[in-house]
């Protein structure tokens, strides 16, 4: 006798040992890059395992296997140094426990789990890709898992074909309640957060400047922010975006007196804005997911409209939460800022007590030398670059200890633009002019198709700022030893100047301007990717329902809910034939139909020639019309001729149209 | 415990009004039930987890995964329920089997539309799982079921069920088909001397009874439609066409008799009966069965035992 064993408890078949093999590695491919090396032979364990329960060892793994290959697994992740409660940890030890499960994927059960697990992975791989590109391939895992789910249930009657049409169609189907909910369920705040540092590299700009990181931002030509000016864009020259500002100086290299240690020391409440005084300009950043607090503005900021964000005394902004999903805000600048808040110079004249001496000697000789004019002195030093041999490259010989920036100014001058910076920035501490370095871009591409500026991680740039006559003076030593970088982008600079050291990409691309075109129309999609999907809040759809039907209270709300679910289950149940409209009669029986709502019904048997007779008699002055009718009728009924039928049919319309009780 | 009891045995009246028997049910919105199966709760579980991933990672894509994955629950019942709406079981026939064996029943599986339906489950302590593949207009399952006495074997409530094809929800019916087996008694070789009355010097004799084609007769005049090999070629060298004819020989007076056997309790007295005829079958005799409320004349085939067979098995159920 047979008992009955519940769907849970029953062992797979073949062909779902396939889909299953098959989507796990559709779900682990995508994450592959960030794997250590060691988890792909984890990954072969587990094949040769499956290999094994597919052809017919249909056994648990032992227990030695599982506890070796756990522990392993687990010493593994702590040698590759994910060893901190972080997130990169997290889905490192949910991956390799993802794998380790499928040595024992032998009954429903457990390959529902590794389903439902793999659901959860394309979940977390969103939290790493959230471009148009990352969100095909979690909709190719989404498809995978839910194909594996109807392998599954279908069991041994499976089809691959079947299979596809019913997994496409169920996800097609959920689409509708899918966008509903996104756009209705309200964002809330994080209940509690995970460190996530690693989320990512850390891009961008950083709150310490050591002159190598600049050099490698300069390859990476993606996208740092993406900006739309709500009027006229200032002039391409004036395109300098800030970041961090850096007026920490130990030596070597420069800090912001603001940053990621210091975070919760930070000034509290509305700080006092810099109120504009030049042009203004309003815009809205998308910056992308930097992981960072910094937020970017264009030289200079007077205000900004962003959650949890403030205005940091030393000029620029900075958010609470990290900014680990690309963000949006409005901002405002004004070519001048009244600067009268400024109260901390001499925190930008701290200078160590040693270190480059030479250098400082040699600044001190020219501020003499001009007797004593800021102004003057600064010119001075930017002669000096413009007139001996100073060299722009991005592959400068390696400055170090604390002679670094003397080492500079005397020895090779080659750098780039921190080199520079750096050194104006240390003169004019020399001689007491205060001094900070400005970390940002400078640039960008507009882009006419999707009318924004966007801005690559390329495009970073160090700068000057001295306060000179009361105010901050913008003061870029670059322009002096390479005009041009200012005008053009580096990638644009480096074609004209120098190719060899452009990145291998914007090589390739700048020689084929279709590849220019598609990039602008791809940036494009991002930006509006990001515009309608990623920085999606739930009151835009809320406020483009009221603002056509008026405030709604909850109940209306729920209504509507409801109402909107009853449509689409009526929908879907038209869909999966559940439900059969009633079909339109051909003719010529609705004609005979209509002409029996108006008369009277035929009888049982009667036959369309003596129930017409018969009303003829009851409404003779209809006779004639009735007698054409029935013979139409006939002929229709009984001659099927195929070519004439439309217009047979509309004459038959025509005539019954006037027929009537009288 | 009682209340328990009570709320059951509440549930399987209300079931038994809401699904009357009868020998064909057509499943629709009245007859079908479904609900999530644990199944798919699990997966609201991962759904909320996704949301969770959401709102503290605020990432948005996770909340389009999040509600994409409850909404296909919602969709995943349309499928599911699709696959019974529609669908019609007949009670085809069930066999006669002797007691202790097991009973088949047979039952069609039919639809107005031609619709793949997936693995349907046909549920019952008494056969686990039996599963029925419905691709096309058409298709039959066949349930067996022990026999643990004589006597009526009508085919149980059943649960109908499906999870095709994701299983995340579960939709089912119970079916109740008027469709009953019967089993005729355990033949028990009862001991001689327990008969009385009958009488064993009769018992050899034998007469025909009726034409047949076992041995020949006898000759007879042709007529229209008799068989060219029976024809008598000898007399039609005579000019007579005459065709021979055969008859079938039978026991005259072997009637298995109910009331040969007045020592017995009733079941007793079927399980000789039933034993008896074993004996004529083996021996390639007729018999003829003869009950308090029934008689069948003697004869012999297997439609014929099978008569026999099932008068033993109704005795008293009708």
């Amino acid at each position: 006798m047979n008992h009955y064993v519940p769907p849970m408890q029953r062992a797979l078949m073949l062909p779902t040992l396939k889909v299953l093999m098959l989507v796990q590695w559709v779900v682990v491919l995508p994450f592959l890059r960030y794997l250590p090396v060691w988890l792909g032979g984890v990954l072969a364990l587990v094949m040769v395992w499956r290999w094994r329960v597919m052809h017919g060892d249909m056994r648990p793994a032992p227990l030695w296997l599982k506890v070796v290959s756990v522990s392993v697994g687990v010493a593994g992740l702590f040698a590759s140094g994910l060893t901190s409660y972080t997130l990169d940890s997290a889905v490192a030890l949910c991956l390799l426990g993802y794998l380790l499960k499928s040595l024992e994927v032998l009954r429903r059960r457990d390959a529902i789990f590794q389903i439902y697990l793999g659901f959860f992975l394309t979940g977390v791989y969103l939290l790493y890709h959230y471009s148009p590109l990352g969100a095909l391939t979690a909709i190719a895992m989404l498809l995978a898992n839910t194909l594996a789910l109807h392998a599954v249930t279908a069991d041994r009657s499976f089809e691959w074909r079947r299979g596809l049409k019913y997994s496409l169609g169920l996800l097609g189907s959920a689409i509708p309640i899918m966008v509903i909910g996104f756009l209705f369920f309200p964002r809330l705040p994080p209940l509690w957060t995970i460190p996530n540092d690693q989320r990512g590299a850390k891009t961008g700009m950083t709150d310490e400047l050591t002159p190598g990181n600049v050099a490698n931002l300069a390859r990476d030509n993606s996208p740092a922010f993406r900006v739309r000016f709500d009027g006229e864009r200032p002039p391409r020259s004036q395109w300098y975006w800030r970041g961090s500002t850096l007026g920490a100086f130990d030596g070597q290299s420069w800090r912001a007196f603001y940053n990621e240690q210091n975070r919760r020391q930070w000034p509290r409440g509305r700080l006092p804005e810099p109120t504009g005084v030049g042009d203004r300009y309003d815009y809205t950043v998308i910056i992308e997911a930097s992981q960072q607090h910094w937020l970017y503005f264009l030289d200079w900021p007077t205000s900004v409209q962003a959650d949890n964000a403030r205005i940091l005394p030393d000029g620029r902004a900075a958010r609470q939460e990290s900014l680990n999903q690309a963000y949006r805000y409005r901002a405002s600048s004004s070519t001048r800022v009244d600067w009268s808040g400024e109260n901390a110079l001499d925190w930008y004249r701290a200078l160590p007590n040693s270190g480059n001496d030479r250098l400082r000697a040699w600044a001190r000789q020219r501020y003499d030398a001009v007797g004593g004019d800021e102004t003057a002195f600064v010119d001075a030093v930017l002669d000096t670059i413009r007139s001996e041999p100073f060299f722009y490259t991005l592959q400068p010989p390696l400055y170090q200890g604390n002679n670094s920036i003397s080492d500079f100014w005397f020895g090779d001058r080659r750098g780039f633009c921190s080199h520079y910076a750096s050194a104006l920035g240390f003169m004019a501490r020399a001689v007491g002019i205060p001094s900070r370095l400005v970390g940002g871009y400078l640039g960008g591409v507009y882009n006419p198709n999707g009318d924004f500026v966007q801005v690559r991680q390329m495009e970073a740039h160090v700068w000057v700022e001295l306060w000179l006559n009361d105010r901050w003076v913008r003061v870029d030593p670059t322009a002096a030893v390479a005009p041009n970088r200012v005008e053009l982008n580096l990638d644009d600079w480096l074609g004209e100047e120098n190719p060899s050291e452009l990145p291998m990409g914007s090589r390739v691309r700048r020689g084929l301007s279709m590849f220019n075109q598609a990039g602008l129309w791809w940036d494009s999609m991002q930006y509006q990717w990001q515009v309608l999907v990623l920085n999606y809040q739930d009151d835009s759809a809320m406020g483009l329902v009221e603002s056509h039907l008026g405030r709604i209270n909850p109940w209306q709300a729920a209504g509507f809910m409801a109402a909107f679910l009853v449509v689409l289950g009526v929908i879907m149940a038209w869909l999966t034939g559940l439900l059969r409209l009633p079909r339109r009669l051909p003719e010529p029986w609705a004609s005979l139909r209509r002409l029996e709502k108006r008369l009277g019904e035929r009888e049982p048997g009667e036959t369309v020639r003596h129930y017409t007779r018969r009303k003829a008699q009851e409404y003779p002055d209809q006779a004639e019309a009735l007698m054409s009718v029935t013979t139409l009728i006939e002929n229709m009924a009984y001659n099927q001729d195929q070519h004439s039928k439309k217009s047979t049919e509309t004459r038959l319309r025509h005539l019954v149209q006037p027929i009537k009780k009288t | 415990m009682g209340l328990r009891r009570t709320f059951h045995r509440r549930v399987e009246a209300w079931i038994a009004r809401r699904l009357p028997v009868s020998d064909s049910v057509t499943l629709n919105q009245s007859r079908i039930f479904i609900l999530p199966s644990r199944q798919g709760m699990v997966l609201l579980l991962v759904a909320f987890v996704v949301l969770l991933l959401a709102i503290n990672f605020e990432s948005s894509l996770n909340y389009a995964l999040g509600f994409w994955l409850v909404a296909m629950i919602w969709a995943a019942v349309h499928f599911t329920y699709r696959n019974l709406s529609g669908l019609t079981l007949k009670a085809d026939r069930a066999s006669l089997v002797q007691a202790g064996e097991a009973a088949e029943y047979h039952l069609k599986l039919d639809s107005d539309v031609d619709r793949y339906r997936g693995p349907l489950e046909l549920i019952h302590d008494d056969w686990g799982l039996v599963t029925a593949v419905m691709d096309g207009e058409e298709t039959d399952v066949s349930l067996s079921r022990e026999t643990d006495r004589r006597g009526r074997h009508p085919l149980p409530r059943f649960r109908l069920e499906s999870r095709y094809p994701f299983g995340l929800v579960v939709a089912w019916s119970h079916v109740e088909l008027d469709l009953s087996a019967w089993a005729y008694p355990e033949p028990i070789d009862q001991d001689a001397h327990h008969q009385a009355g009958s009488d064993a010097g009769d018992a050899t004799d034998d007469h025909f009874i009726h034409s047949g084609s076992e041995d020949f007769h006898a000759l007879r005049e042709y007529q229209a439609g008799d068989a060219m090999h029976r024809i008598h070629w000898p007399s039609f060298a005579r000019d007579q066409l005459m065709v021979k004819a055969f008859v079938d020989y039978q026991a005259a007076d072997e009637w298995l008799d109910w009331a040969n056997y007045p020592s017995l309790m009733g079941e007793q007295r079927l399980a000789a009966l039933s034993w008896q005829i074993n004996q004529c079958l083996a021996d390639d005799r007729p018999f003829g069965l003869r009950l308090p409320d029934r008689e069948i004349p003697p004869g012999k085939g297997p439609a014929h035992t099978e008569q026999c067979r099932r008068a033993l098995a109704e005795f008293g159920e009708r």
